[in-house]
């Protein structure tokens, strides 16, 4: 499954454009979303393509009749009529813009209701591993990027481009009445230019398309410039005139690379505009010699010549949607491969797992789509009210572990049972009552505190006692008294009174996260990489306090922690060498003991120091 | 909030602006429109004579040269719009868009590193500074450029339209006028909106937009499977999304009633005007050439009339946007001293310094004076909060003193040459950037004379235990950072980057803050060890946590609440049993 979407992915680079499937596509979507609007749409649509010619056929009749009446040959009352008739359809083409407008707001109106509902119910069951998959960024990324107005735009520019196509076949049938040759020769001379005018913008939008990196690269070279971290630094080390001539080679490449496609797509241009103008003195020497043989009436001549102006603005602006559309119906191929991304499936199993014994046996993982195992065989055992600390290198493969602990991952082989039972048969309710976990990268959310601290255990959210509780078990009852107790004090920069705390404190509210629910054990990622001194030590404290009733599984790089911990693992290259307490593993003299000798070598002598001080 | 220029004053800098990024451009554009403007009225003028001279050969069938030299001229006119049309495309989208806005990129750029850092730290300078970026991303100075000669442009083509039809008739200046005034009262009636729908509320959207967000963003996925509040977090969405929507519909119904109102006002003008004409084409008073290029002509002056009233009512929104990105311009730079010093020969001294952020009412710094003697190592030791950071932008003369003074070498800060100042000194910060160029640049930025010297690149990144890093991206002028294709590292990897950065510059003076937050205790060990070794003859000054690094420091530096609470040697400051000793044992107590 996996392995098939990939491929799928890298082909819809290269592939060439199915452009009209994918527009017919965004119609079927746009129509399962709001059906009655799309009739609507697709009817003003017709009504459009029908009545523009109509008019010019109208205007030829009004300007003979008058010919007529002046030479008493036709009633005042018919010219009238027609007039009516003229007026009612200009009163359609020119509001136009209100129906439009109507029926656009309201398709827009459908489809954000429907379709987004869609894509976030897919959001919210898609299997982790896509999040992170360089692969299918792309597609998350895009859809993340609102694409149902890309997707209405695209449905849009479909119906767009088949009105066109409609008026201009309708004006031709007008064009008809002189000779059925000269609606041909239209034909024949319009597509050329048709093609040549969506030759040339392509060919801009492919450059725009392929210079979108550069482009990016530019965005990220001047925010260096703008941004204070970066400024500091830039101006201590002489280097800002660095990044500005990088800056601006780089611009000057750019503007160079697309003067050059412009002036080449001009090419184009300038072909289809001597076409046109061709074109234009084909309709009027046509038209002379045929009014000159007296074929055509003097309505006629007005009428179609009149009309040379509006048929090569539909010219224009047909080539212009098709342009457009070659640009933006990839994402209906995002938008499939986003439906078929693999779900979670959500049958669970029901289980007491108040007294958890988690167990790890021979547990191998690779990420999706790389080449380095990263955990080789590991088996771990977990007692209920246990402490357990992870050590180990950076990139040891220690928070690898508790993303496969927390089913954001399937182990490749091997099997982590709590209670005999494998993890991925356990509902998201049962294992929260196993346990809950702080990540490295917790996430901050700019909502209100008491959201902040509920996401811990959502059944929780207007217990004021509980929340007011984690929050104190999480160090944070400072925060709390900022805010005078008021829960629903909005954190983060959204809201306009929100208050955006430092990192320190964010870490804290998330720590009082994981300690709303009341699970078995809390697992902690690097709690206190941001923290002074006498925070972390609090923190220590803290948890040492907190965790007497719970387990706990600790990650820390500050081996302090280890200490307090009843079994360490120590991990190296996605094995565990050494496993103990801290004592044993102190007399053991392996990569735990050269750790702690390291970290605590900052103190050891400063301490004998200061004792031969005393 | 007051603007600091009149719209007149905006456009003569707009124009002053766009014709010095781009004057070949500027200028043609500007007379592309003007000959455009002119188009409506030529057409009138020729399809009248056309259809007159076409109505006069079927009835005495003797002119046929006439309508051949109108039928050319038809064509004649449209060729020179067309070619014209194809000149333009080339300067207006190439020059005065894309020319201009990279040109006003740079500007922004260029004035915000002109900037003191402290300006950085005034939120209204950084709103200032996003509203400029975008002006300058959604092209409004161009815009600008280009509306305001379509402005003039409109004006041209019905002015003209209207002289040309009262020429053929006096009484088609009247009925000419039913055709435009219906937009005048839309307008009137609309106010500046006019034809643009108004915005949906902003505040609203901004939440909607913002947990949007939140169902791709990778943290908080996680998390959301984890803890399982992803059907409340969907629920408050969708209930923000019916409000915004509902609020939009609201809006739009009301924009599109009155909008209607609009267009019918604009019909019935329309329709009024061509039934005028007709009844001067059946009463004889018109030829039928004219009343044909009438119903072209009205139509051509509905819309310049419409572009005009649009551009008339965009104008103040768009004047403000670029009244921000002048007023940016204007910001006042970092003052530079006169003199140079050769090298930081004594070292640096700080005498009763006191330092308050920009509209805040504390002192962030509180009377610190030290004195940094060459050679020293100094650590500065306090609790998150306690000022550290911000004492060391001053020690980088980064930020002025409030009060107090600093002297490097006896020398005023605010008199030294800065860029002669930071010849002699190097910075690992705790935000340090992770810069996606290639790891050449990243290590290189900060000495770039040395910007090709492999072996010396080599021997930094082996030094800093980046020997593996370099064989697996391969080469020097590799790609960091995933943005850009690169090789992504980790969070301990970029750390050990920017200290092999902040020690390949040959400096005198080096300041490190937190240098080591990231790294597992081995490579901590060695890398502090490894800098002690390299800063033997430097000047540092090292801001951490990790209180024991600090028996290797001459001095200490205790900060608490913005003040020194204590300074000294660690034996010193054992001894006194004070701040340093309760940070010391918190720490030092789990290595017994």
């Amino acid at each position: 499954m996996c392995q098939n979407l990939v491929l799928f992915l890298k082909h819809t680079g290269e592939e060439n454009k199915p452009m009209f499937k994918n527009s017919f596509r965004s119609v079927s979507v746009i129509w399962g979303c709001a059906r009655l609007l799309a009739i609507l749409k697709i009817l003003q649509s017709i009504l459009t393509a029908v009545l523009t010619p109509m008019s010019i056929y109208l205007t030829q009749i009004l300007i003979d009749n008058i010919e007529r009446f002046t030479a008493g040959e036709a009633s005042l009352s018919y010219i009238i009529g027609i007039f009516i008739g003229l007026l009612i359809s200009l009163i359609f083409l020119s509001s136009s813009a209100f129906f439009d407008q109507l029926i656009k707001i309201s398709l827009e109106r459908g489809v954000n209701q429907n379709l987004t509902t869609i894509i976030v119910k897919k959001f919210l069951t898609v299997d982790y591993w896509c999040f992170e998959d360089r692969d299918i960024a792309d597609v998350m990324n895009r859809m993340g990027e609102a694409p149902q107005k890309n997707i209405l735009n695209i449905f849009l520019n479909t119906l767009e481009s088949l009105t066109l196509l409609i008026t201009i076949m309708g004006t031709s049938v007008v064009f008809a009445q002189v000779s059925i040759w000269f609606s041909i020769l239209f034909f024949i001379i319009l597509i050329p230019v048709l093609w040549l005018d969506f030759k040339a913008m392509d060919m801009m939008n492919t450059l725009f398309h392929d210079q979108s990196e550069q482009e990016r690269k530019l965005r990220y070279l001047s925010s260096l410039l703008n941004a204070k971290n970066s400024l500091l630094e830039l101006k201590i080390f002489g280097a800002v005139e660095y990044i500005l001539s990088k800056w601006r080679s780089l611009n000057k490449k750019v503007l160079d690379e697309r003067v050059k496609t412009t002036i080449r797509s001009q090419k184009y241009f300038a072909l289809s505009t001597v076409l046109t103008i061709l074109w234009c003195g084909l309709v009027v020497t046509a038209l002379i010699w045929n009014i000159n043989n007296a074929v055509i009436s003097i309505g006629m001549f007005v009428s179609l010549i009149g009309s040379c102006g509006t048929i090569l603005g539909l010219g224009e602006t047909l080539s212009r949607t098709f342009s457009s559309l070659s640009q933006e119906h990839f994402i209906m191929k995002y938008y499939d491969c986003f439906l078929a991304l693999p779900v979670i499936d959500n049958e669970k199993r029901e289980a007491d797992l108040s007294n958890p014994h988690i167990v790890f046996d021979n547990v191998h993982f690779t990420y999706p789509h790389t080449d380095s195992e990263i955990l080789k065989g590991i088996s771990m055992e977990f007692y209920p009210n246990q402490r357990i600390s992870l050590v180990g290198e950076n990139g040891a493969g220690k928070s690898t572990i508790i993303k496969l602990l927390c089913r954001l991952y399937k182990p490749d082989s091997g099997m982590i049972t709590i209670n005999g039972i494998d993890i991925n048969d356990l509902s998201v309710e049962e294992l929260k009552k196993a346990y809950s976990v702080v990540f490295q990268d917790y996430a901050t959310y700019s909502l209100s505190l008491r959201e902040n601290v509920a996401f811990g255990d959502i059944d929780q959210i207007a217990d004021d006692e509980a929340i007011t509780e984690a929050l104190q078990q999480g160090l944070s009852s400072d925060i709390l008294q900022r805010f005078h107790n008021n829960l629903d004090a909005n954190l983060g920069k959204i809201e306009e009174d929100g208050v955006d705390l430092s990192g320190g404190q964010w870490q804290r509210i998330a720590v009082s996260r994981s300690c709303l629910s009341n699970s078995a054990f809390v697992i902690l990622d690097e709690p206190t990489a941001s923290l002074d001194p006498i925070a972390e030590t609090e923190m220590y404290q803290a948890f040492a306090a907190l965790l007497r009733k719970k387990g706990c599984i600790m990650i820390s790089h500050r081996l302090a922690s280890a200490r307090l911990a009843d079994a360490v693992y120590v991990l190296k290259d996605g094995v565990i060498v050494e496993k103990g307490t801290h004592s044993e593993l102190m007399s053991h003299k392996g990569l735990y003991e050269s750790m702690f000798t390291a970290q605590s070598g900052w103190y050891r002598t400063a301490h004998t120091n200061q004792e031969d001080g005393i | 909030m007051k603007k600091k220029y009149n719209v007149l004053q905006i456009l003569t800098k707009v124009y002053g602006s766009t014709l010095k990024a781009v004057p070949f451009s500027g200028i043609l554009g500007i007379l592309n429109y003007l000959v455009q403007g002119m188009f409506p009225a030529v057409t009138a003028l020729i399809s009248a004579g056309l259809f007159d001279a076409a109505y006069l050969l079927t009835r005495e069938g003797d002119t046929l040269t006439c309508v051949i030299f109108y039928g050319s001229l038809f064509v004649g006119t449209y060729a020179v719009v067309y070619i014209l049309q194809f000149i333009s495309s080339i300067t207006i989208n190439a020059g005065i868009y894309e020319r201009c806005t990279s040109y006003y990129h740079m500007m922004l750029s260029e004035k915000a590193a002109k900037l003191p850092l402290i300006s950085f730290e005034d939120t209204e300078v950084l709103n200032l500074q996003s509203r400029a970026k975008d002006c300058a991303e959604r092209e409004i100075l161009s815009q600008i450029y280009m509306s305001s000669t379509v402005f003039i442009t409109s004006g041209i083509s019905v002015i003209s339209t209207i002289s040309v039809l009262a020429f053929y008739n006096i009484w088609l200046v009247p009925v000419s006028i039913f055709s435009v005034l219906p937009y005048v009262v839309a307008r009137v009636l609309r106010g500046k909106e006019f034809y643009l729908l108004k915005k949906a509320q902003a505040k609203k959207a901004r939440r909607l937009e913002y947990l949007w967000g939140l169902f791709h963003n990778k943290q908080a996925v996680k998390e959301m499977r984890v803890m399982g509040f992803g059907e409340y977090l969907a629920q408050k969405w969708t209930e923000t999304r019916d409000e915004v929507n509902e609020e939009l519909w609201q809006q739009n119904m009301k924009d599109g009633k009155s909008m209607l109102l609009c267009d019918t006002l604009k019909i019935a003008g329309y329709g009024l005007s061509v039934l005028l004409a007709l009844l001067y084409a059946v009463k004889g008073d018109i030829s039928i050439g004219v009343f044909g290029a009438c119903i072209t002509a009205f139509k051509a002056m509905q819309e310049a009339a419409k572009s005009f009233l649009i551009d008339l009512g965009n104008m103040p929104e768009k004047t403000a946007f670029a009244n921000d990105y002048f007023e940016f311009l204007d910001l006042p730079e970092d003052r530079n001293g006169t003199v140079r010093i050769d090298g930081i020969k004594q070292g640096v001294v700080l005498s009763h310094v006191s330092f308050a952020y920009p509209n805040s009412d504390g002192y962030a710094l509180k009377n610190i004076s030290f004195t940094i003697h060459k050679g020293e190592k100094i650590v500065v030791l306090g609790v998150n909060g306690s000022g550290k950071t911000t004492l060391s932008k001053i020690i980088l003369n980064m930020y002025p003193p409030s009060q107090g003074e600093v002297r490097y070498d006896g020398v005023l800060s605010s008199e030294i040459d800065k860029s002669s100042l930071y010849t002699y000194v190097s910075v690992v910060p705790q935000n340090f950037v992770s810069y996606s160029l290639t790891i050449r640049e990243n290590i290189a930025i900060s000495d770039l004379a040395h910007l090709q010297d492999d072996s010396l690149i080599k021997q930094s990144l082996v030094s800093s235990g980046l020997q593996s890093l370099l064989n697996e991206v391969g080469g020097l002028d590799e790609q960091l950072g995933r943005e850009f294709g690169g090789k992504e590292l980790s969070g301990g990897q970029w750390q050990k980057i920017a200290i092999a950065r902040g020690l390949f510059k040959t400096s005198e003076l080096i300041i490190l803050d937190e240098p080591t937050s990231a790294l597992d205790p081995l490579l901590e060990t060695e890398i502090l060890q490894q800098f002690l070794e390299i800063a033997r003859d430097k000047t540092a000054v090292i801001i951490s946590h990790r209180v024991g690094l600090c028996k290797m420091a001459d001095k200490i530096i205790v900060m608490k609440d913005g003040r020194i609470c204590e300074m000294g040697t660690h034996y010193d400051l054992i001894r006194k049993d004070g701040e340093y000793r309760r940070l010391y044992t918190a720490q030092e107590q789990w290595y017994r």
